[in-house]
């Protein structure tokens, strides 16, 4: 079939990879080390502040607040700068590491990890806006989530194998202390639940990384040398599926999924930001990069396995949220769903379900970060999330109605917006591969429609009870930073060529490159 | 055989550790203020001579005595190793005079002498010096253990750590009485020579073998041979605990390492096999073993047994940088245990417990020294980018090339186990609130030099991987010949 009138926009760079220009002086090339590095040396130098009167503890966040905007800021230039290429990375930087045993000191962004950068420079942005109210150990509180901005970036950015795994831990240990000691009651559960499927398939993608290490004709962890390598089928298929785990119970895919709704409900709100925006999008990343960047070959012969984990997660993720009383848990609960549609894009390993699949983690990352947010204001408002608590909350808070409202429009799909436009492409470009699985998960998206419009309904229309009649909306801080990622979302859904071109050469590269 | 110069050049860094061993310890008769600090410093001084002698000795290649001692890349690397833990132990060790009383002044030069057996079992090649070296080391130990005879703690450590190294001691004497038997030579290299034309389920041959395996495996701490090991490092002072599990343990695998290739390296019996089981029992029972502790020092007995386990699974495949990667791990080990226990003592110290829940609030009171037991904690779980990170991808790589997928990944897995214990440890001490108040006092010099010295390997080694592994490299090359 071919693709909607609006989808002919996307300019398709051209089979032939362009000569490489001999020098690009413009691109500034400790750009995304500065991305990646920024946080964790401010980090350690915040280390060195006192943080026990309130003027101290200002600085602190004022201090974490600046190397957030410096990232953002870096990550804008970024991808002001960036220019749509073929088979090649931008803002590359290639320094010896480790000689003779093959690990180099390896970075650079291409069209599929450009939108990760970005989001991850927004949510950590708006992390630390959200976080102003932690009163408790706010030194300690800033340094780790400086450090996990560090880790999160460094993957993203790395094209080395060993580095990209060592930034991958380095955001863990981490994320483990923000969910067990900033968390709500049942944090420590959620914090030691989280440690042991994350710190696990960390173990297996470090067997998987060593397996390919070694059976590799050359002793190398480069990312690049390494996608152009044929290996054995039973090595390839063995490495795939030790990836396929491990990414796999960091999106959440049922049935490694049951650490995610206790670690998002658990976590401060805006650790869940970032673990829902930035590193779940760790797993989704990682499925484009070597998957289907590398294993492509694989990815088709066990496609059909992929489908079903993809369709579980989709119903899994939309029938538990439709269980759920608690508002914090059905938004969790609704990411799984979410995630799940990125699966299927990966299992049809078409050019258009991929780029709908990148597009998908962007506005869903975005998308999630301000649900959580809002479901933060209500709960920090009325002193609970439950739903059936809460009724009639758009009289008293029109604002956060209004917000809640659009996230959610936006969360499901509305036409218009950023994700209607990737669920689009998801299921326009599965739909050839996988007939059957794709029309059974457009009922998936009825599906999270009910949950969140019923959600909408019970919670903000009905008669407001008098316990919720002196509740007050949400300020201007939380105003500002919940527009701002609305905005985006608008904006990428009107102008989706914003990111799309990029996505959709760092897709074609990848596909060609897997030799499909 | 006559005694040479050149002979007695050979021993030249020994002879220094050995001549400030023996100033040290007449200085021990001195009862004035100064005696202490002066023999300190004379030990100091005495270990940084060998030091500059090792480097003169750094490319050559010496074989005296008939081959029973070797000064080669392997040996040089060790004795390096040696004398740089000897040097902060004395550093960490500095402010204990009250607690080692009577026998502070002694101290030192019993940690010198320690030293001199460690570095003689990096040269030794020959079943008789091989005993001697070992003895050497071992009864320093002992003493050491000991050495605060009032403390019942302490001297019931010293005893089981004499009974039970006694006990292995026997074992490896009957391992290598039967390897002369069986070939009737001394020297290492002949008896390897002599046992390759034997079958590989040759009955003396394994009985041999099993005997070498099990006596020296007490010495390493290898499960089952590992008793003693949470009794010393609870009941004995904590500097020589630091010594015995970064040096002692070390001189103990550069022994182990060589005995093991030299005389079963060419042999058909499958030891790596043997060495592959005990590794994956080692790291398992260690680690589930720390899992339940509740104090820290038997906490870091029980993980150093698991350290041993790793040692091993490089050790498996030898021929695939499986020796360079032991190597790394030693020395990755060494620093992070002294900087694990120098952040340990210098806490208890103030707080006079080792009970976990008590070092709630450490990071409050001293949030410097809480940094540095976060820095080795972390080394010793593997968490990147400190230099036990690398360290176990090495250990990883090496035992997956030799074919033993299997047991990295037990280890792999025991990276999670380890990485549950500690994380206990330093959530405890960094945020839970403390028990009582208490003003934490200032940190003397000598344990502030030892702390960041080994927090800053710790994390610093990371970043010089390559000349690293090029000296490992370097250091292995001698035994794979």
């Amino acid at each position: 079939m071919t693709p909607p009138l609006f989808l002919e926009a996307i300019p398709q760079p051209s089979l032939v990879p362009s000569a490489p220009t001999p020098s690009e002086p413009s691109l500034p090339m400790v750009l995304l080390s500065a991305i990646v590095w920024v946080p964790a040396i401010v980090a350690v130098v915040l280390l060195l502040f006192p943080s026990r009167t309130d003027a101290q503890k200002d600085r602190i966040r004022t201090g974490a607040l600046g190397a957030t905007a410096t990232v953002l800021a870096l990550v804008l230039v970024l991808w002001f700068g960036f220019r749509e290429q073929f088979q090649q990375f931008a803002y590359e930087e290639k320094r010896d590491w480790i000689r003779g045993f093959g690990a180099s000191y390896h970075l650079g962004v291409d069209g599929i990890s450009l939108p990760f950068v970005l989001l991850s420079g927004i949510l950590f942005f708006v992390a630390v806006l959200a976080s102003w109210r932690v009163r408790d150990r706010v030194k300690e509180y800033f340094v780790l989530l400086l450090v996990v901005e560090t880790g999160v970036n460094g993957v993203f950015a790395s094209l080395d194998y060993l580095l990209f795994f060592i930034f991958w831990e380095i955001g863990l240990i981490p994320m483990f202390f923000l969910i067990g000691l900033w968390g709500g009651p049942r944090r420590l559960y959620a914090a030691w639940k989280f440690l042991l499927f994350t710190i696990s398939a960390s173990a297996v993608m470090l067997l998987a990384i060593v397996i390919m290490y070694l059976r590799a004709p050359q002793r190398t962890f480069d990312m690049v040398t390494l996608h152009d390598v044929q290996f054995p089928a039973a090595v390839a298929t063995l490495v795939f599926w030790l990836f396929f785990i491990t990414f796999a119970v960091w999106i959440g895919a049922v049935p490694l999924h049951t650490w995610l709704p206790d670690a998002h409900v658990e976590a401060p709100t805006p650790v869940s930001v970032i673990l829902a925006g930035a590193v779940l999008k760790l797993g989704g990343y990682g499925l484009y990069r070597v998957n289907v960047g590398q294993f492509a070959s694989i990815l088709h012969t066990v496609s059909t396995v992929i489908l079903v984990i993809a369709l579980i997660s989709v119903f899994w993720g939309a029938l538990a949220a439709l269980a759920q009383d608690d508002m914090k848990r059905m938004v969790a609960y609704s990411s799984v769903t979410s995630m799940g549609f990125v699966v299927l894009a990966v299992a049809a390993t078409a050019q258009l379900a991929l780029d709908g699949g990148l597009l998908m983690m962007f506005a869903h990352g975005l998308i999630i970060a301000l649900l959580f947010l809002l479901v933060e204001a209500i709960a920090d408002r009325t002193g609970t999330r439950s739903i059936r608590a809460l009724s009639g909350l758009a009289v008293r808070m029109p604002r956060t109605a209004i917000l809640f409202s659009l996230a959610a429009l936006a969360a499901f799909g509305l036409p218009g917006l950023a994700s209607f436009m990737a669920q689009f492409m998801i299921f326009v470009g599965a739909y050839p591969v996988h007939r059957t699985g794709t029309s059974i998960a457009v009922l998936g998206v009825l599906l999270l429609t009910g949950v969140l419009l019923w959600t909408i309904q019970r919670v903000f229309f009905g008669s407001t009870p008098d316990a919720l009649q002196r509740v007050k909306d949400v300020g201007t801080v939380e105003l500002t930073y919940s527009s701002m990622l609305l905005f985006v979302v608008v904006l990428l859904g009107v102008l989706p060529g914003m990111l799309m071109d990029g996505i959709n050469s760092g897709v074609l590269s990848l596909l060609v490159r897997g030799g499909t | 055989m006559t005694l040479t110069l050149a002979n007695l050049l050979a021993f030249s860094a020994e002879l220094w550790v050995l001549g400030a061993a023996l100033v040290v310890l007449g200085l021990a008769l001195v009862r004035k203020n100064g005696a202490r600090l002066a023999a300190n410093l004379v030990a100091l001084g005495g270990l940084a001579g060998a030091g500059g002698t090792l480097i003169t000795q750094l490319r050559s290649s010496i074989d005296i005595l008939s081959g029973s001692y070797l000064v080669d890349g392997y040996a040089i690397f060790f004795k390096a190793l040696f004398l740089g833990a000897a040097a902060l132990t004395l550093l960490i060790s500095f402010s204990d005079a009250e607690q080692l009383e009577p026998h502070a002044g002694e101290f030192p030069g019993f940690v010198l002498l320690a030293t001199l057996g460690a570095m003689l079992m990096a040269s030794v090649a020959d079943l008789i010096t091989v005993f001697v070296a070992l003895e050497l080391l071992s009864l320093n130990l002992y003493v050491l253990a000991a050495l605060v005879k009032r403390d019942s703690a302490s001297a019931e450590a010293g005893i089981k750590y004499i009974v039970l190294g006694l006990a292995g001691s026997a074992v490896l004497l009957y391992g290598l009485a039967i390897l002369y038997g069986l070939t009737g030579e001394t020297a290492l290299s002949a008896v390897g020579h002599a046992l390759a034309t034997r079958g590989a389920t040759d009955p003396g041959l394994l009985l041999a073998l099993a005997l070498v395996v099990g006596g020296l495996g007490f010495k390493l701490g290898v499960i089952p041979f590992h008793w003693w090991v949470p009794d010393v490092y609870e009941g004995a002072p904590l500097p020589v605990v630091a010594f015995i599990s970064g040096a002692a343990t070390a001189a103990g695998f550069a022994l182990f390492l060589r005995v093991m290739l030299l005389t079963f390296g060419s042999t058909q019996v499958a030891w790596p096999a043997l060495l592959a089981i005990l590794a994956a029992v080692t790291m398992t029972l260690g680690n589930l073993a720390a899992l339940r502790q509740t104090g820290v020092k038997r906490l870091l007995g029980y993980a150093s047994i698991a350290q041993a386990g790793y040692v091993l699974t490089a050790a498996v495949g030898l021929q695939e940088g499986g020796l360079s990667a032991s190597l790394f791990f030693l020395l990755a080990s060494i620093f992070t245990n002294l900087a694990a226990f120098a952040a340990i003592i210098a806490y208890t110290r103030i707080i006079g417990s080792d009970r976990i829940n008590d070092l709630a609030g450490m990071w409050r009171r001293t949030p410097a020294l809480t940094l540095v037991m976060v820095l080795a904690f972390a080394s010793l779980v593997g968490i990147p980018p400190t230099v036990g990170f690398f360290a176990r991808v090495f250990v990883f790589i090496a035992a997956m090339a030799g074919g033993f997928a299997w047991l990295a990944l037990v280890g792999m897995l025991n990276s999670v186990l380890s990485a549950i214990y500690f994380l206990r440890v330093i959530k405890v001490a960094c945020f839970d609130a403390p028990a009582f108040e208490l003003e934490a006092p200032p940190i003397d010099a000598a344990m502030r030099l030892a702390l960041g010295v080994t927090a800053v390997a710790v994390v610093v080694l990371g970043a010089f991987l390559t000349p690293l592994l090029s000296a490992t490299t370097y250091s292995a090359g001698p035994l794979l010949r």
